[in-house]
């Protein structure tokens, strides 16, 4: 016994799968019907993001902003706050995402990659942003959780973080690399949350996150006009 | 823990192959029977106030935020755990909102007397020490602990001098240090011999015995008592041996299960004064407790359980 090798991943969780599963229930019940407008608002960033209109791109880094902050604020401090001391400071790692995104939205810079030249990449980082706005919902009942318990984008930080990545992906400026490091971060951190609780959806948020980092990394093929 | 731990009587019924048909309804009596009775209690060495053998630990099981079903039901634990005589509750503020659930609980039962508050101090900054305690009575909803320990050897130092000043103050009652995986065993045993404190916590059980070589006798030579957590190593030992054939012999010391057999191995040691398995099930509570009610080994059955595991 003893020494660093003594601590494994299990040590570190402090709370069970049951308590985990059941605050995203209670996280929904709390705020039931304003999923419905995060799901339209989700509609929104990605209609903005596929017709890729300079300011209609903006918008829609805009609102991922605002959804971080709802999440630092919703659900970081006032839901995960209560099972894990480490809640508020996720509550503020979420809200610099949160500026960082607004930031980037009210400065202008969200200018997407071009569409023509970049087919390949554009389609797998749409993919990921719709993932994370429409897909993460229906996760739970795939999983065998009860939907009263799905993880619904800007309410939740998985959801968010995967639209974020799908988004930051596109981007062709380099700060697509500083928009994306919280995002990765967390997908990371939830995965091993995960894992450690033995939940087979666990591969999720990493496997998405790997295709955005791809995408994001790939050189940007400008078309001439 | 949560899993088929109990599948007991299987092992009973295994163990009673060698003897009686129908042994498994006698095992099941005996279980019953133990049940009711209260748990052994055994004194502090510091005040001879006695504490049962068994008590609750709270790392992951209570830390339920504020989920309105999961507070009642770990209310229905922590009460079933008095109502069985149990004593001891141990806490940290390192385990969520643990904390908050027992001072729920506790306030939901209408203070039960025999409650013993035990938590932590758990900051490597010095300065918050005084603060997390007043924090700790608060949530707990005490006035007054009766024992707060330095987890983890955390800036022990300066929380040991805080500590003995409040129960100076008689805002304490016990004053304690803990470590747990065996770590910092070394460091452990110098604070032990070089200061004055009431308890010691650290892990110790079938497989974990390596307190049972300094430790444990420094414990009783210091008259220190001790705190077991860690007795199921947080349910794998459970889980490990559950597929496995209780021994025969576990039917003469009134072990009904692994669970028992395992809690019964460490509190049998003389200087072990309570162990504090964790658990979210109110059956597994009256169990545990059940544990130490009847019959517990003597050092010859001791060595034959650890040779019996170790073989397996």
């Amino acid at each position: 016994m003893g020494g660093w090798s003594s601590y494994s991943l299990s040590d570190f969780l402090l709370f069970s799968p049951q308590v985990y599963e059941r605050l995203f229930v209670l996280h929904n019940q709390d705020l039931w019907p304003v999923q419905l407008v995060a799901l339209a608002l989700a509609a929104v960033v990605l209609a903005l993001v596929i017709r890729r209109a300079p300011v209609g791109t903006r918008i829609a880094f805009v609102i991922l902003g605002a959804a971080w902050i709802v999440v630092a604020a919703v659900f970081f401090l006032g839901r995960y706050q209560t099972i894990n001391w480490l809640g508020a400071n996720f509550a503020v790692l979420a809200a610099i995402e949160g500026i960082v995104l607004l930031m980037l939205g009210l400065a202008g810079r969200t200018g997407l990659m071009d569409q023509q030249g970049n087919r390949l990449k554009f389609a797998p980082g749409i993919a990921v942003l719709a993932s994370g706005l429409f897909l993460y919902p229906l996760l739970a009942p795939a999983f065998g959780f009860t939907i009263a318990g799905a993880q619904v984008f800007g309410l939740a930080p998985d959801p968010t973080a995967i639209a974020t990545l799908g988004a930051v992906a596109l981007l062709k400026s380099r700060l697509r690399f500083l928009a994306a490091l919280i995002p990765a971060g967390w997908c990371v951190f939830s995965a091993l949350t995960l894992s450690t609780l033995g939940r087979a959806d666990f591969f999720v948020a990493p496997g998405l996150m790997g295709v955005a980092l791809v995408v994001m990394s790939l050189p940007r093929t400008t078309t001439p006009r | 823990m949560l899993l088929k731990r109990r599948t007991i009587l299987r092992g009973f019924g295994a163990a009673a192959v060698s003897g009686v048909a129908g042994i498994a309804g006698l095992g099941a009596r005996r279980l019953s029977a133990a049940t009711a009775a209260k748990p052994i209690s055994r004194p502090i060495p510091s005040t001879g106030e006695a504490v049962p053998v068994v008590g609750l630990g709270s790392w992951i099981t209570f830390n339920v935020g504020n989920d309105p079903v999961l507070l009642d039901a770990s209310t229905k634990v922590i009460a079933a755990f008095f109502e069985n005589g149990g004593r001891l509750i141990d806490s940290s503020p390192m385990y969520g909102s643990s904390q908050a659930t027992i001072g729920h609980a506790l306030r939901k039962l209408g203070d039960p007397k025999p409650a013993f508050a035990a938590d932590k101090i758990w900051t490597s900054f010095a300065a918050e020490g005084a603060t997390q305690f007043d924090a700790t009575r608060k949530l707990w909803g005490l006035d007054a602990m009766d024992l707060m320990q330095v987890h983890n050897l955390l800036a022990w130092e300066a929380h040991l001098e805080m500590l003995t000043e409040k129960k100076s103050a008689g805002e304490i009652r016990y004053i304690g240090i803990t470590t747990s995986h065996g770590r910092r065993h070394r460091e452990l045993e110098a604070i032990m011999a070089g200061h004055d404190i009431d308890f010691v916590q650290l892990t110790y059980n079938v497989l974990d015995r390596e307190p049972e070589q300094r430790l444990l006798p420094l414990a009783r030579e210091r008259g220190i008592a001790v705190i077991v957590n860690r007795p199921y190593q947080r349910g794998d030992l459970i889980r490990r041996f559950s597929d496995k054939p209780l021994p025969a012999f576990a039917a003469e010391i009134g072990a009904g299960s692994w669970p028992q057999l395992l809690l019964k191995f460490i509190v049998s040691h003389p200087a072990v004064t309570c162990a504090i398995p964790a658990t979210t099930r109110v059956d597994h509570v009256k169990e545990n407790l059940a544990s130490a009610a009847g019959p517990l080994p003597d050092a010859g059955m001791r060595k034959r359980i650890a040779d019996y595991v170790g073989r397996l």
